[in-house]
């Protein structure tokens, strides 16, 4: 499932990015599968990282003479994460068949990840996503509901108020 | 704050949402590696201009050398997605 700036731009206002990000539900043998089909220019780098929020693996793949970053991470046990999943949509990108959350579950992560590790470009991509798709589109039951899980419930009445003018012509 | 400085900030964010309302899904999400591209070409043009007597894979290494940089004070080795 793509994930990070790619799926914010997705629903969002488009902002620069030089790095893809991935979920993915894989076995360790899957794994090595997957990086030994790899084309030559894609770097995996032997060091393996971790989430920070749930703290699952997370493995670079870098193309530097683009320069160019992919970050696949392992689907965790979290109960959010899992939810996001589960709710995954199946959307065409280049012609082939890629999977991204939804606009919800997009605004709920990244107010996680701006909450944990404090990155202003991730509260912004809240309210970019918020205004593009619209006050009327968006379940705001579920959207509170994680809000509330994660403690973040007084940054998504922030970011509600910074989108709330770019509704006047959704 | 100046009122009017607020309203032009307003339209400005305005102006950035209805013009990605007017874009297709797929279009939003190839924008941002092409956004990207476009500030590598500005970077490189302000290292040619530090470095005229660079050639262009000098000039291609040193914008690596700084992405990674920048790479390294956004991050450490814990991430997010």
């Amino acid at each position: 499932m793509v994930m990070g700036s790619f799926s914010s731009n997705r629903y969002g206002v488009p902002r620069a990015t030089n790095d893809a990000d991935f979920v993915l539900k894989l076995m360790a043998e899957d794994r090595e599968r997957l990086f030994s089909s790899l084309p030559a220019a894609f770097k995996v780098d032997p060091q393996v990282g971790f989430e920070m929020v749930t703290g699952t693996w997370r493995q670079i793949i870098q193309v530097p003479e683009i320069p160019f970053t992919i970050e696949l991470f392992e689907l965790s046990s979290d109960p959010d994460d899992v939810s996001r999943f589960a709710r995954r949509r199946k959307l065409t990108l280049l012609s082939r068949e890629s999977w991204l959350p939804t606009p919800e579950d997009v605004i709920i992560q990244k107010l996680r990840w701006s909450k944990s590790a404090k990155r202003t470009k991730d509260f912004d991509d809240v309210v970019a996503v918020m205004g593009v798709q619209g006050e009327a589109a968006l379940d705001w039951d579920y959207i509170r509901k994680w809000c509330a899980e994660h403690g973040t419930l007084e940054m998504l009445a922030e970011a509600t108020t910074e989108a709330a003018p770019l509704w006047e012509d959704a | 704050m100046d009122p009017r400085i607020v309203s032009d900030a307003h339209f400005a964010g305005l102006a950035k949402v209805r013009q990605a309302r007017m874009m297709s899904g797929e279009e939003r999400m190839l924008a941002g590696p092409r956004l990207f591209a476009g500030v590598c070409e500005r970077m490189k043009e302000g290292l040619r201009d530090e470095r005229p007597e660079a050639d262009e894979e000098e000039i291609h290494q040193l914008l690596l050398q700084r992405l990674a940089r920048l790479k390294k004070l956004e991050s450490g080795r814990h991430a997010i997605p």
